[in-house]
């Protein structure tokens, strides 16, 4: 065996075992300028790979402008978007930051967030609270109604939440959330687009912790009932968790997996673990989905979100044959679901060791997504995707599956033959 | 069962049409490809998508496997615009023709570093299938070759090339319904042969008698007319690329996903054979600087 041959097999090993030996932890609950680090005043950050004004696309757009005015750095939408322009407010991505955000994933300095630790390799990661579906800041709406029900979240929801994790954390670390998704797998979730059962794992788990806390009857009512009501409750720390097990493979020299895929509307990009924080990109594509009534594909933007971080940790897309109710949400059918999963096998290092699927006599999960074998097979990475107008305002019109640009790959290779191959 | 014809090839076009009995027998059935003899010549019917000279690219991209409703040896009539095979006619009438324009080279403009970057690349995806498929550069007949062909032909020996024996020896090498040595031997001659004519070295042809009698019918027909650059999209875009400073490793990356490892052996015949002609003709140590990552001995 080559020497380069043994150093790639030996780090793609440990990257991928890293990843499945992580234990993310939810610890702690505060605002994105206290918790976050870098996270700065007149600063935002977004999902995806970076992008000036100019090219973002609407709904990146859009969420950029609701954050500047759930801020209250601008009164009105014009203002906020010259601030954005010209540079007064900076944006970059969640990424640098350890973060991640679904869809627009946009994170502004007093937003609260959870804090996420990974117990094994030390760790931190970051996510926002969940509106819900339909029109919300994340898909790049901004009207009154979304920004009083994110003022709502920081008042009303955020203090339950924090005074459970606080409560929690007087007994324990805190709450591990690789079990709810390796139970929530054998539930019918994927633990990208359907969290159903992990939400109500979620719940069962922390409401005794809930009525131990001191917050008003009222407020606590109705935060469960807004947590219950959203099955989306659980995908942020579903995604914090997952980017804290990504950043346990990250920065391996040699390292042929990727640690990080993601979109901004405008364009996708990833990173792989040998190949340290550079982005390769390629533009955006649009899913193919169920669109809710009135829309159709030639409303749909590009793709977007960090959420494709769950199928970069071995869950999420990868898993949909875990998860058959899906095709109801994002289109195709049970056996396109089943189909998916399989065809990732041909393209990751490892199954799963914890995270399984009972239709395909509980394999692990196909984990650990290695540039090489997409090049070799030509398959690449598919997911399942919320699906945002091209406006800004607008908010969610579908849902639906998408397939990574192969360009993103062949870049990344071409990249790791300069670093280590001449 | 009627199925319509997209893209035929200007070999595949060329055999049928000049064809004096207009008859043919069916040689071997694949899932989505089956293999045609036509007054001797190969015609390869196939939903897959890559045009190449031989093919007849069906525009239905998926369906029922070829095993279950074509039998090998079966008569096949070409009439009209129409191929009749049993109770399946495969409709000619609007097809477009995948003319062949040869292996256009004019130069080798590729820079050292993209083709050592394209061996990286080659050899790391070579990773993935060994222990699995034979891999032609761990062999002692790919070792023979390297040494009695391709090493004295880059230090200026260049009637090396005319030697058969080397070549004999990986034709039918490996497993597979293309064995990897035919498949190597596929993209070394194509670039061989369309170099010859730039840099006035005389290039090397196989016979169909020698090709026949090392290796399969479908496996020698495709490397015999790979050697005259009757090659198909994939292979063609990755000899092109040669043409170009940069851009060789992009097309190598589109080819190696090609069969188990046919697209690997194919774009290490490029690989070999033009950087074999680049130390000929313009730097020495390239050879070895592409070589080392597949034998460190070289």
């Amino acid at each position: 065996m080559s020497a380069i041959k043994e150093e790639v097999e030996k780090a793609n090993k440990e990257a991928v075992e890293r990843m499945m030996e992580s234990e993310p932890i939810w610890i702690d609950m505060g605002l994105a300028k206290d918790k976050i680090p870098g996270m700065k005043d007149y600063m935002l950050i977004h999902a995806g790979p970076p992008v000036t004004w100019e090219r973002a696309a609407g709904p990146m757009k859009g969420a950029l402008i609701g954050a500047v005015l759930y801020e209250g750095w601008a009164s009105a939408p014009e203002e906020a978007e010259k601030m954005l322009a010209s540079g007064e407010v900076k944006f970059e991505p969640t990424h640098y930051h350890n973060a991640v955000g679904p869809m627009s994933g946009v994170i502004s300095p007093s937003m609260p967030v959870y804090e996420v630790y990974d117990k094994k390799w030390g760790n931190k990661a970051y996510s926002n609270m969940n509106e819900g579906i339909g029109k919300v800041l994340r898909y790049g709406a901004y009207s009154k109604e979304v920004l009083d029900r994110l003022k709502w979240m920081a008042e009303v929801l955020y203090p339950v939440l924090k005074a459970t994790i606080d409560e929690i954390r007087s007994e324990k670390d805190g709450l591990p959330f690789k079990p709810l998704i390796a139970q929530a797998l054998q539930m019918g979730d994927d633990c990208h687009n359907r969290y159903y059962a992990t939400t109500y794992l979620f719940l069962k788990e922390i409401t005794p912790y809930m009525l131990r806390t001191n917050i008003d009857k009222k407020d606590l009512i109705e935060a469960y009932k807004f947590m219950a009501a959203n099955p989306f409750t659980t995908l942020n720390l579903g995604m914090a968790s997952a980017k804290a097990m990504t950043l346990a493979a990250h920065n391996i020299e040699y390292c042929t997996i990727v640690t990080v895929m993601a979109r901004n509307a405008t364009d996708t990009g990833i990173w792989v673990s040998g190949l340290g924080d550079r982005w390769f990109t390629a533009p955006a594509p649009i899913p193919k989905g169920v669109w809710f009534p009135g829309y159709s594909e030639k409303d749909a933007s590009g793709d977007l979100g960090d959420s494709s971080i769950t199928e970069t940790a071995g869950f999420g897309g990868f898993a949909m044959a875990a998860a058959p109710a899906i095709v109801s949400w994002v289109g195709g059918s049970v056996q396109l679901a089943i189909e998916t999963t399989q065809k990732m096998y041909e393209i990751t290092y490892a199954k799963h060791k914890y995270f399984q699927i009972p239709y395909l006599n509980f394999q692990g999960t196909p984990t650990g997504i290695d540039i090489r074998k997409i090049l070799k097979t030509g398959i690449v990475p598919t997911i399942n995707t919320g699906i945002a107008h091209k406006d800004p305002g607008v908010g969610q019109i579908g849902a639906g599956i998408v397939s990574f640009p192969m360009k993103l790959f062949k870049d990344a290779f071409k990249a790791f033959a300069e670093k280590y191959g001449l | 069962m009627i199925f319509k014809a997209k893209y035929i090839g200007c070999l595949a076009k060329k055999f049928l049409t000049r064809s004096l009995k207009k008859a043919g027998r069916t040689r071997i059935i694949l899932p989505n490809t089956f293999y045609v003899e036509f007054d001797g010549n190969p015609i390869i019917v196939t939903r897959k998508r890559g045009r190449a000279p031989l093919n007849i690219n069906l525009s239905q991209a998926q369906g029922e496997s070829f095993q279950r409703i074509i039998q090998p040896d079966l008569r096949i009539l070409f009439k009209g615009d129409t191929l009749k095979i049993g109770n399946i006619i495969v409709d000619l009438r609007h097809v477009e023709i995948y003319e062949c324009m040869g292996l256009d080279l004019d130069s080798l403009r590729v820079s050292d570093d993209e083709l050592v970057k394209a061996s990286f690349i080659l050899s790391r995806l070579y990773d993935l299938v060994e222990g699995r498929f034979l891999v032609i550069y761990r062999t002692s007949q790919f070792h023979d070759f390297l040494t009695n062909i391709v090493k004295p032909f880059a230090n200026g020996v260049e009637d090396v090339v005319q030697n058969p024996e080397p070549y004999r020896k990986l034709m039918g090498l490996g497993q597979g319904f293309t064995p990897a040595g035919d498949d190597f031997l596929s993209g070394f001659l194509a670039t061989l042969n369309a170099s010859s004519k730039i840099y006035g070295f005389k290039g090397f042809f196989l016979s169909k008698d020698d090709i026949l009698s090392s290796t399969s019918w479908a496996s020698g027909m495709l490397l015999y007319y790979s050697q005259y650059g009757y090659v198909g999209e994939g292979v063609s875009k990755i000899v092109q690329s040669l043409r170009d400073k940069v851009g060789f490793s992009d097309a190598l990356m589109d080819l190696v996903r090609i069969g188990h490892t046919s697209g690997l052996d194919i774009s290490l015949g490029v690989l070999v054979a033009s950087s074999m002609i680049l130390d000929l003709v313009r730097s020495k140590g390239i050879l070895s600087r592409v070589i080392r990552h597949f034998w460190t001995n070289f």
